[in-house]
């Protein structure tokens, strides 16, 4: 199935120019608050990938010297850090930039985990409807029945020590349990469109000539769909990177020295009242990825709503 | 007591009474050992509010108890043979025995009990409780985590050894040990106790929270017998009502012997953690709280909060263990000794306090901590030392045939909660940045954390250590003993030092043994200390005749009794 | 209808077992022992070995399986592990209430200002009041609630003294963590409500509604609101069971004594009486809900049809 929604993808892609992705990527460009999502979506990649060749420091080297000088956390500005620097002298800035990959890993990651698992299943089981349905909801319920931080901590604790436990600081085993248990919003939610799709006129009218399930399937409930499934990601990305924080906060996370934004708001949080610099930057961090990652998502979805076509 | 040591936030004993700042403590009254009671200048409501744990106390019994929150409750409920003076001497004042009696081969212990002391249910205390007590503390079927402290009791060792049996006892074999042991009620108030040495430490066992005495006909009650309505209290307090997860509250115990309680309640409130406490403490909702290291810079700096803080040193020691143990699977460079005197010496101990615990606290440079007796400046340790560091880096390369530092990796454990990472952090940069070997953090939560550390630990882990009661025993025998030390460290020539201490009987003359026994351990080094923990505590201004004293689980729990709660809208 | 509904409760048989297959399979593959305590002293192992054994821990794991089916049949949960004398039915009962309160009213509040919000965004897109309530939702996702619940604290406790900084005594008790608690929750149903209502708005039925010339106000209630309901049905259920099984992060950060907090601490310390009781009534509510969901699809878009 994920093959097949590529394939979608190339297909629309390749029609000609007066196809709705072109339509869709002028109106995109006119939404504004679309743009700028994008663009700093872009710089948190950009950031993510080139991030280590560029920090100030590195994001683990200490200053205990600073530290004592200060008598704590020195200051943003101070000393020739712009974000000033956590209680082991070390430059926040540089961890926020390395907390950027981490993020957007997680973004990724997840997301494309419960597009994998997701959409092929509310697909399938809102188009034929009947057993196959039965049997993928009760897959669903099974998968959605599972407390998700249980399963998350025993899926970590569980794989810890195999190669793929250890992998990107311990993260990657994180982030696929974060994906596996939440596909199942989207599988569902692409179910009830296609449960309301398939009973419209022109479904109707196109199985009516006989244009086959897959065809309509994938050529129009599918694309159909996609507005919400586009809001469900975006949703979903932001969901992902406070999961990501919120097990940091449980105590689930990168290795030390290694941090996400999540450890470093989990850190900041408890010198909230005193050094509010550790809390306000991994704060504004993650709200900027939210925000722009939102913003884009809804440009998106607007842009790529067919029944838009003509409109505005 | 083993705590999970949260970073001395859990705080524990307190010998040295320090005003924080000028001006003094209000609100701590010199220990005094009794308080005046005032008759006027009290508050209407002689209510005190504490902070239990973040968690709903594991158990009140007695036997089984074993971290903070529970202890705090116990040593204001329940009562043992024998108490402490606020400075940690041995006290009949404030116990249940009235005097004892050590035979002179110093192998039979006679405690004689106050007459006419009962429990908070009507029922006398009798001898007969007190064997009773401890007979079910080692009882195997019963698995009390502090079992080991009676170890020197007639027989002990034998019902201890069952419970490591490969095929376990059965009833008739375990009944059958447990009427071995060497304790017996002579009458009502003569409770004997017969030890298969003359262990000189043994009367402090008689402090602790599990040799409390204990009815039968409680434990009979059942499963909930340590719910409120059914519990039975020994102490100056007893318990009101216990809603779980919520509140626990107590009041004063009306049949106890001593002077009654001047507090009406003590209410102690579940369910925050230290940042938590802390801000109820702002907000008023307690009367006593630590305070986070996050926020020891801002009370330094606030003349209001200063005046509130409490310091003063913790017996507890946090330390980092080396993996020397070549049976468990791995050999780990840090069996070599040169390496690990390098580590111990890159590790800027002073600096570690002055930034990452924020000034609470000193840097170790020993077991035994400061204020607790065999604690003195030997000038043994080793100390920050980075010239020595890398002279002994390059011994321990030569030995280990090595070629550089960076040959090194080593993995340093540690439980993946309580800001213990940061420390770990700390010390990581040390270590490679200043001897250039490796070190990978290995963070894991605390069931699997214990378990590693059972079977195979990392080349480094952390671990504190906090005094069950206030004798070098406690800490040298009980840690580092080849039968009890972790990481593979076994010194058999320490070993007979520590046992001609256990039958040595003055302390004086205990002492130049126990200052010989660290000074092998130092040479030895099967840990780093890291540091010593501190106190950092504020107290609400209108509580007034709080003793911290040394075997405190948290502030003042020791003589509760003797608080009181002067008018709140004065202070 | 009713037959589907009795199916599908039928069905929630195999679920739970399923679920809790797995779950004690992998609860019982984590390392670790409930045993240990919480202080830095480990159990000796002789110690932890003879609770394992008076726990039946040390037998066969299908054997402990069956013994738990055996004793949940009977109506009993169990002992916990980890807190002796206390049963799990007790800690429970005692723990479910205070979620079950917070969650209820995060919902509640949620739904209240969530769907209005949507609403109004939807029906101003791209106007000012579409982006303040973007701005809202925003600032409800991209704040993680540890950061809103200590902050609320912060200000309206240890600053203002409004609030109690926790417990849960009362209505002072509850202003700040239903707050806490329901940021996240109001910020997805507005912005699931608006994503609905524009999808709805563009449809065929409501521009022929319009050019009828019927009120903007009335096409909005009687067409819109029920069709753009679909979807937003479809995460109210979820958002509902999430809120009421507990926040481990709001109930810690306000000692609160719920079950969400204690269901983390049971997981940590492998309290596995208490994880499998837990899990069970968390799949038990988690299938109702969706059940309901799957009902109310049915009742709000009658071109659904179950069979």
């Amino acid at each position: 199935m994920a093959v097949q929604s590529t394939t979608i993808d190339r297909k629309l892609a390749e029609r000609p120019p007066a196809s709705l992705w072109r339509d869709a990527f002028e109106r995109l460009l006119r939404n504004r608050l679309a743009i700028l999502g994008a663009v700093i979506v872009l710089l948190l990649i950009l950031l993510a990938v080139f991030g280590p060749f560029i920090t100030p420091y590195e994001y683990s080297q200490t200053d205990t010297q600073l530290v004592r000088e200060a008598r704590g956390p020195a200051n943003p500005g101070e000393a020739g850090h712009l974000f000033g620097t956590d209680i082991l002298g070390r430059d926040l800035l540089s961890r926020i930039m390395d907390g950027a990959r981490i993020s957007m890993t997680v973004a990724l990651v997840v997301q494309v985990t419960v597009l994998l698992i997701g959409v092929p299943i509310g697909a399938l089981a809102g188009w034929f409807g009947g057993r196959i349905d039965n049997l993928l909801m009760r897959f669903t319920d099974i998968t959605y029945a599972f407390p998700d931080l249980l399963f998350i901590i025993l899926l970590t604790v569980v794989f810890k020590d195999t190669w793929f436990g250890g992998a990107m600081d311990g993260l990657l085993l994180v982030f696929v349990a974060i994906g596996i248990v939440s596909w199942v919003g989207v599988a569902r939610l692409v179910r009830g469109q296609m449960l309301s799709l398939k009973e419209t006129e022109y479904v109707e009218a196109a199985r009516a000539i006989g244009v086959p399930d897959r065809k309509i399937v994938t050529r129009h409930l599918l694309p159909n769909a996609i507005g919400p499934i586009i809001v469900a990601v975006t949703l979903g990305i932001p969901g992902a990177i406070l999961a990501e924080a919120l097990l940091a906060f449980i105590g689930i996370g990168a290795n030390p020295p290694r941090a996400s934004w999540g450890t470093l708001i989990t850190d900041g949080q408890t010198w909230m009242s005193s050094e509010p610099h550790l809390l306000l930057f991994p704060a504004i961090a993650i709200a900027l990825a939210l925000l722009s990652f939102t913003f884009l998502g809804d440009g998106l979805r607007d842009a790529l709503d067919p029944k838009l076509k003509g409109k505005q | 007591m083993w705590r999970r040591t949260s970073l001395g936030v859990i705080t524990s004993l307190a010998l040295v009474l320090a005003a924080c700042g000028e001006g003094g403590s209000p609100s701590a009254a010199p220990a005094s050992g009794q308080s005046a009671a005032p008759t006027q200048d009290m508050d209407p409501d002689q209510t005190l509010v504490l902070a239990s744990g973040a968690t709903d106390p594991p158990t009140l019994d007695p036997n089984l108890a074993q971290d903070t929150s529970s202890v705090q409750v116990l040593s204001s409920v329940q009562r043992p043979l024998l108490w402490f003076t606020p400075e940690l001497e041995l006290t009949t004042e404030g116990g249940l025995a009235e005097s004892y009696e050590i035979s002179p081969d110093g192998q039979t212990i006679t405690f004689t009990l106050r007459e006419g002391i009962a429990y908070s249910n009507g029922d006398p205390i009798v001898a007969e409780d007190f064997v009773f007590s401890w007979r079910r503390a080692l009882d195997p079927r019963t698995a009390a985590p502090y079992a080991y402290v009676l170890a020197d009791v007639v027989g002990a060792g034998d019902v201890l050894d069952m419970a490591g049996a490969e095929d376990p006892p059965g009833d008739n074999a375990i009944e059958e040990a447990l009427d071995g042991l060497g304790l017996s009620a002579v009458d009502e108030r003569t409770f004997e106790v017969s030890l298969s040495r003359p262990a000189a430490y043994f009367l402090f066992v008689a402090t602790i929270w599990i040799t409390v005495p204990i009815q039968e006909s409680w434990v009979e009650i059942g499963e909930d017998f340590t719910e409120a309505e059914n519990y039975v209290s020994s102490g100056p307090f007893m318990l009101e009502t216990w809603a779980h997860d919520e509140e626990i509250t107590l009041v004063p115990n009306p049949n106890w012997y001593g002077e009654a309680p001047l507090l009406e309640t003590i209410r102690l409130t579940i369910g925050a953690d230290p940042d938590g406490v802390y801000r109820q403490y702002q907000n008023g909702e307690v009367d006593i709280s630590a305070v986070p290291g996050a926020n020891a810079e801002q009370v330094r700096n606030d003349p209001e909060l200063s005046a509130q803080a409490v310091t003063g040193d913790v017996l507890c020691t946090y330390y980092l263990g080396f993996d020397q143990d070549p049976d468990d699977g791995d050999e780990s460079p840090v069996q070599n000794q040169a390496l690990r005197h390098a580590i111990s010496q890159a590790i800027d101990t002073q600096g570690l306090i002055d930034t990452v615990r924020q000034g609470i606290g000193r840097p170790a440079d020993s077991f035994i901590p400061v204020g607790m007796p065999g604690h003195e400046d030997y000038g043994f340790g080793l100390g920050y030392d980075l010239d020595a560091a890398q002279t002994n880096l390059e011994t321990a390369l030569q030995e280990l045939e090595l070629d550089s530092a960076s040959d090194i990796s080593l993995t340093l454990g540690v439980n993946a909660d309580a800001g213990h990472e940061p420390i770990m952090e700390f010390i990581q940069a040390n270590l490679q940045q200043d001897l250039g070997i490796n070190v990978e953090i290995e963070a894991q939560e605390w069931s699997v954390y214990l378990q590693t550390l059972a079977e195979n630990p990392q080349d480094m882990y952390r671990l504190g250590w906090c005094a069950d009661y206030p004798h070098p025993n406690n800490w040298l025998y009980d840690v580092w003993s080849c039968d009890t030390a972790r990481g593979g460290y076994c010194n058999e020539e320490m070993d007979e030092i520590l046992a001609q201490a256990q039958i040595t009987p003055e302390l004086e003359d205990q002492l130049p043994l126990y200052e010989q026994a660290q000074q092998m351990l130092v040479e030895d080094a099967p840990a780093a200390w890291i540091y010593w923990y501190g106190r950092f505590t504020l107290v609400k201004p209108y509580v007034q005749g709080l003793v911290p004293t040394a075997a405190d689980s948290s502030l003042g729990d020791m003589f509760m009794d003797q608080v009181w709660i002067s008018p709140r809208d004065e202070a | 209808m009713t037959t589907y509904i009795i199916r599908r409760v039928a069905w929630l048989i195999p679920v739970v077992f399923v679920v809790s297959v797995i779950t004690f399979l992998l609860m019982h593959a984590a390392p670790g022992t409930p045993f240990q305590p919480v202080s830095d002293r480990p159990l000796p192992p002789a110690v932890i070995e003879r609770l394992e054994e008076q726990f039946g821990l040390n037998e066969p794991i299908y054997i402990q399986y069956v013994n738990w089916v055996g004793n949940i049949l009977q109506g009993d949960l169990g002992p916990s592990y980890r807190i002796r004398g206390r049963g799990v039915s007790d800690i429970i009962a005692d723990n479910m209430w205070a979620s079950v309160q917070l969650g209820t009213m995060s919902f509640a509040l949620a739904v209240i200002l969530g769907i209005p919000l949507g609403v109004i965004a939807a029906l101003r897109q791209n106007k000012w009041p579409d982006y303040l309530s973007t701005f809202i939702s925003v600032i409800g996702i991209a704040t993680p609630s540890f950061v809103l619940a200590v902050l609320l604290v912060l200000i309206f406790s240890v600053t203002l003294h409004w609030f109690p900084t926790s417990g849960w005594r009362g209505p002072e008790y509850w202003v700040l963590p239903v707050v806490a608690l329901s940021g996240y929750g109001i910020a997805q149903v507005a912005r699931y409500t608006r994503a609905s209502m524009l999808e709805v708005t563009r449809r065929d039925y409501v521009r022929t509604a319009q050019s009828k010339g019927l009120k903007e106000r009335s096409i909005v209630t009687v067409h819109m609101l029920r069709n753009a309901f679909i979807p937003v049905v479809t995460i109210l259920g979820p958002l509902l069971a999430g809120l009421i099984t507990g926040s481990f992060v709001v109930e810690s950060v306000f000692a609160i004594p719920g079950i969400g907090r204690f269901f983390v601490d049971a997981i940590f310390q492998r309290d596995y009486g208490l994880i499998m009781a837990v899990t069970l009534l968390y799949a038990v509510l988690i299938a109702v809900m969706n059940l309901v969901v799957d009902v109310a699809y049915a009742w709000i878009d009658p071109r659904i049809r179950y069979s």
